[in-house]
């Protein structure tokens, strides 16, 4: 690395990172790339959680940087770590496919997508890939539906091009915690509210999930208009969304997150053998909107012991 | 520049126009703005509507629901003026339309706007979203802004449109309002400064008119008031000053009249005087007159007497106390002369001529006249001519004459032995006589007082020389009136020199000389220096070479040298006996044969046979020239024999015996028939009934006197030479007898060689006798004009003036004034001609008082003229 450059992490703050790494274990951990998609305080959140839960050395570089010199990637043998789904694409073309990759903090439709994009070129080392979502398995989303609405007996949702896949699981589920799953098919061609409006109205619950076929802002905000409209609650994906109008949402911060990752590279970086499969966030919380709730008549309990009693209710 | 009306007009106009103006400008602008308001707010309001509308049918538009569109428009809004409301999806399709009116909505039309009373307004319906996602990623982009639909509102302007014609009626009333608003408050508070300046106004206009007690109203305040008190101070300030002035005034207009009446009595009482005066000095006149005639009447007796007696074989003793009662009877008369002289000189009563007359001519005839005196007293009397001297000059001949005889015969009175030198030089802008003697001279005490009346240098030499001691005295006044001055130097023992100096007109005209020399060489014989220097002038004149010799024994010397056109011998004063001339001449024939002449200040008698020439002095020029050409030498003396030229029949008409008898004596020895009358009754019979040839008329007769006597002779046609003969020197009377007829008014006493002197002159014009004045009806006789046509003349004239005087129109008055000036000159009238003259002038000039007066005198003449024809 060239002083100049040194200085110009330092700068960013990355450089400080890269020092106390290499100052905490040297020789212990092999140090790890961490690509990310953008310099993002979100992103930074990620990593520091990531380099708090990992003993080794991390190497935080955006995608830009490490376009600008791809020694970067050469000067590293372990585990390299993408944070978010450009950070991933970008790994996923670039990285020399002897090397072993985590992405991190990215949907699990956009990790489908990318690897049926990419994947041939890892196909004799598709081990060698694995992944942590960003959004949180259907079962647990379906758990809370029953935790906010216990009596509800049908829950609905509408299903794009991207989230076709997982109807199946999202049935399988809606079983297992007795719902009566209506749902929708989206093509492009479809007017979003006109097709849930119906939807909704037959749901007792419902919960969307994060298509961008089905999703805008537009779509986001209708649905929730005709949910209250309807008195329908609904469960959201994100913490956004819980703050734009849902009554409440099971979702993993960046912290949750990192921490998963660090803990992966802990346990994965210094071994030798294929990586596990793509996985969900361990770590999860539970956020609502008591104004919504409010208005939709619910009496929800805390935050902090809805996301206990989901915990409790998956295992 | 425009003149405005009263202070008030001013005001108003300067006070309230520009706020009339401003409020109308403002109050038009509130209006338009708030009219452009409403405007506004309706298309504000449409806007929102539109706006508001678009955000509420987008879940209608994106779920294509016209049912949930069609309600909301429908229930939308209560509003009254919105008349339609249209939901168009994103291709501009009309998808729901509130009222199902026939509004046009167009996509390619202009919003908003304002049109056919109706207001037009379109929202596009945009999507709006909210952010649900974590991921920084997957932040979509927000899709809020496109365009899924259209509301258009269309409103009606009628609620606008009565509104906005509110708020002009509202507008245009509060204007008015204002306007009238602030005309009053204008009016009500510049009456507070208009009123009073109004109110000093009229007060300035009263106090220019005169009620200088009129005051203004200084109840106000400010300085309105200040002006006003200060304006009041000085009005108050004017009047005193007019009231202290008026009385003033008044003192002084008493007092004028106080003096005026002073003024008044001392005219009247200096008119009183004037008038004692007046009468005193005509009763002096009368008297001086009275007293001349009664005095020479006699003394003509006494002459005349005494001249006879001379001539009438007397013996030597009786020739001689006859000769004395002559010479003492000349002295009489001469101290006679004096006195009247003076007497008029001192009255104002003498006028001098101007007429040409030739200088050296008069000068030389008083030099000759006295010759003989100056010859008795062996003294030499020499005159010295300047060659300069002008040939004529314009003045009274006569009375230069009077004074050079009154000067030289003192001088020769006053000097025993020497000489008298008369010197006449040419001066710058006059010409100056001078005579110097060799005589007793005057004392210098007594030099001041020379030229007072009735002064001589001492008494006893009145009693010494005689003379009434008046010569000096008249001479001055005569000297002065003609514009001159005398003066004289005087050593006593040594002589005196008296000059004057008179500032005589040349007259130019083409002079006789300069003549040309008759002798080529003359030889004189002159003892005395200032002789020759007398000669030398009349000398030059006439002979190329003069040689002048002093003695005999030069003389002869000369006679032997050269060849003589002339000899003159000069016979000194001091030769008595003409013994030494007599010697001289015996001398001067023996070697001289040519023309001899003999210059004598006296008769000088010759041996016979001895061929001389006697000329007396002084030498004149003429007379040398008349030697020549073998003219004769003429005579300087008067005949011995006065004899009428013919004989002739002359009427004598004199009521003195003796006068008569002198008169008939010296007329008859003269060769003329003699008709005696004794009263001018008797003098106008014998004139009619004789016919003389000649008039002898005397002034103061019984029963008529020679002036009527005259008159009634010329109106009876007589036209024959009338001489009158008085005693009287006031010439008031001499020209009563011109106008009366008379030709000539002879003085007594007379001479008979005077008197036959003049009957001769007459005697030659008897056959024109008519060319002498012989007054206005002569005149007009003789030029045949009737006596109506020139009365008719006349008072045409004097009408004409007194037409003219009452408006003073001086240009008539100095035309009539003028036709009778041509008049009195052309028939002789003396007195018309000088009032003519008076009130010509005073028209001129003076003022209507001197015109009235002259006019009074000028009537008064006519009317004497008038009444004599």
């Amino acid at each position: 690395m060239k002083f100049q450059e040194l200085c110009s992490y330092f700068r960013q703050g990355w450089g400080g990172l890269l020092l106390l790494f290499c100052l905490a274990a040297p020789g212990v951990l092999a140090s790890s790339l961490v690509v990310v998609s953008q310099d993002s305080p979100i992103y930074r959140d990620v990593t520091d959680a990531m380099s708090t839960h990992y003993a080794g050395e991390l190497q935080v570089v955006t995608i830009s940087q490490l376009k600008a010199d791809p020694r970067l990637m050469a000067s590293r043998t372990d585990i390299t770590v993408s944070v978010g789904v450009a950070a991933t694409e970008y790994l996923l073309q670039a990285l020399p496919v002897s090397r072993r990759l985590l992405g991190t903090f990215l949907p699990e439709p956009s990790w489908r997508g990318l690897l049926e994009q990419y994947g041939e070129r890892w196909r004799p080392r598709r081990d060698q890939l694995s992944a942590i979502y960003v959004d949180q398995p259907l079962e647990r989303q379906l758990a809370l539906a029953r935790l906010i609405s216990p009596a509800a007996r049908t829950v609905g949702t509408v299903v794009g091009q991207a989230t076709q896949a997982r109807l199946a699981a999202l049935k399988k589920a809606a079983y297992k915690f007795q719902f009566e799953l209506v749902y929708s098919s989206l093509g492009k061609v479809d007017n979003p509210v006109k097709r849930l409006q119906p939807l909704i109205e037959r749901s007792d619950i419902f919960i969307p999930l994060p298509d961008q076929a089905v999703f805008n802002r537009t779509t986001a905000k209708w649905i929730l208009y005709i949910a209250y409209r309807q008195r329908v609650p609904l469960i959201g994906f994100s913490r956004k969304y819980v703050e734009a109008g849902a009554v409440a949402a099971v979702h993993s911060s960046p912290a949750q997150l990192g921490r998963q990752g660090g803990e992966f590279l802990q346990r994965y970086n210094s071994s030798v053998g294929p990586l596990p499969v793509a996985q969900f966030p361990r770590y999860f919380s539970v956020i609502t909107n008591r104004v919504a709730a409010r208005s939709l008549q619910l009496k929800l309990p805390l935050d902090m012991v809805l996301t206990h009693r989901l915990k409790e209710s998956m295992k | 520049m425009i003149r405005w009306g009263s202070i008030k007009q001013q005001m108003l106009v300067v006070a309230v126009l520009p706020l009339l103006v401003f409020a109308f400008a403002l109050g038009i602008y509130f209006i338009q703005s708030r009219v452009a308001d409403t405007d506004q707010g309706l298309t504000a309001r449409g806007q929102t509507i539109a706006r508001l509308l678009a955000v509420s049918v987008e879940f209608g538009l994106l779920t294509g629901n016209r049912d949930m569109l069609g309600n909301q428009v429908r229930a939308q809004l209560n509003e009254d003026d919105v008349l339609e409301i249209v939901v168009l999806d994103q291709q501009f399709s009309e998808l729901v339309r509130r009222s199902g009116s026939q509004f046009s909505i167009s996509r390619h039309a202009v919003y908003p706007r304002l049109e056919g009373g109706y207001g037009y307004f379109l929202a596009p319906v945009t999507t709006s979203g909210i952010a649900f996602q974590d991921l920084p990623e997957f932040s979509d982009p927000d899709n809020s802004k496109d365009i899924i639909g259209w509301v258009a509102v269309v409103m009606s302007q009628a609620a606008t449109q009565q509104q906005q014609q509110q708020i002009i009626a509202k507008g245009v009333l509060l204007l008015l309002a204002g306007m009238v608003g602030s005309l009053l408050l204008v009016s009500r508070f510049s009456s507070n400064i208009i009123e009073p300046v109004e109110d000093l106004t009229r007060v300035v206009k009263d106090i220019e008119a005169g009620q200088l007690w009129r005051r203004a109203d200084d109840e106000g305040y400010g300085e309105m008031q200040l002006l006003l008190r200060g304006f009041n101070r000085m009005a108050q300030t004017v009047e005193d000053s007019n009231t202290m002035l008026e009385l003033r005034v008044n003192e002084q207009t008493r007092a004028l009249r106080r003096s005026m009446a002073d003024i008044k009595r001392n005219n009247n009482a200096l008119s009183r005087a004037r008038e004692r005066a007046d009468r005193a000095n005509q009763a002096k006149d009368e008297f001086l007159a009275r007293m001349s005639h009664e005095l020479r009447t006699p003394l003509t007796s006494v002459i005349g007497f005494s001249r006879m007696l001379q001539q009438s074989g007397l013996n030597s003793e009786q020739q001689e106390f006859s000769r004395i009662i002559n010479l003492t009877s000349g002295m009489l008369l001469s101290v006679i002369d004096d006195i009247l002289d003076f007497s008029r000189l001192e009255s104002r009563a003498i006028t001098l001529e101007s007429l040409p007359f030739y200088l050296q001519r008069c000068v030389e005839e008083v030099v000759e006249m006295l010759s003989p005196v100056a010859h008795e007293k062996r003294i030499e009397l020499v005159l010295v001519l300047d060659p300069r001297l002008p040939e004529r000059v314009r003045g009274d001949a006569a009375r230069l004459r009077q004074v050079l005889v009154n000067l030289i015969s003192n001088a020769i009175k006053f000097t025993d032995q020497g000489a008298v030198e008369v010197q006449v030089r040419s001066l710058d802008g006059g010409i100056r006589l001078e005579v110097r003697d060799t005589g007793i001279g005057i004392p210098d005490a007594q030099l001041e007082t020379l030229f007072s009346a009735f002064v001589q240098a001492d008494t006893s030499i009145t009693r010494r020389y005689g003379g009434s001691g008046l010569g000096l005295a008249i001479s001055r006044h005569l000297t002065e009136l003609m514009g001159g001055k005398i003066d004289l130097v005087s050593r006593e023992g040594d002589g005196t020199r008296i000059w004057l100096d008179i500032p005589f007109e040349v007259v130019q005209g083409p002079r006789v000389g300069p003549f040309r020399p008759v002798y080529k060489r003359v030889l004189v014989l002159v003892e005395h220096p200032s002789q020759r220097q007398g000669l030398g002038y009349q000398l030059l004149a006439v002979a190329a070479e003069v040689v002048y010799c002093r003695d005999m024994d030069e003389l002869s010397l000369q006679l032997l040298q050269a060849d003589w056109d002339l000899v003159l011998l000069y016979q000194t004063a001091g030769d008595v006996g003409n013994s030494g001339l007599l010697y001289s001449v015996r001398a001067v024939r023996q070697t001289y044969a040519g023309l001899l002449v003999v210059l004598s200040g006296a008769q000088l008698e010759l041996p016979e046979g001895v061929a001389v020439r006697v000329l007396h002095k002084p030498l004149s020029t003429d007379t040398l020239i008349h030697l020549t050409g073998n003219s004769e030498v003429p005579s300087m003396e008067v005949a011995d024999t006065a004899l009428l030229s013919r004989q002739i029949r002359v009427l004598v008409a004199e009521d003195n015996n003796f006068n008569r008898l002198l008169i008939r004596r010296v007329l008859e020895e003269a060769g003329a028939e003699v008709l005696e009358v004794v009263t001018g009754v008797e003098a106008v019979a014998c004139a009619c009934e004789f016919s003389p040839d000649l008039i002898l008329m005397d002034v103061h007769m019984p029963e008529m006197d020679g002036i009527e006597a005259t008159r009634q002779i010329r109106q009876a046609g007589f036209n024959h030479p009338i001489l009158a003969l008085t005693a009287n020197v006031v010439e008031r009377e001499h020209e009563v007898l011109h106008q009366a007829g008379v030709n000539e008014v002879l003085l007594k006493p007379i001479e008979d060689k005077v008197l036959i002197g003049h009957l001769n002159r007459y005697i030659a014009g008897l056959a024109a006798p008519e060319a002498q004045s012989d007054g206005l009806p002569g005149i007009l006789d003789r030029y045949r004009i009737s006596r109506e046509a020139f009365s008719t003349e006349l008072l045409g004239q004097i009408d004409g003036i007194g037409q003219a005087l009452s408006p003073l129109d001086r240009t008539v008055i100095r035309h009539h004034t003028h036709q009778l000036v041509g008049l009195a000159g052309l028939y002789e009238m003396p007195e018309l001609d000088m009032v003519s003259h008076a009130l010509n002038a005073a028209a001129k000039e003076a003022d209507g008082r001197e015109i009235w007066q002259q006019f009074w005198r000028l009537q008064r003449i006519i009317r004497q003229v008038l009444s004599e024809l």
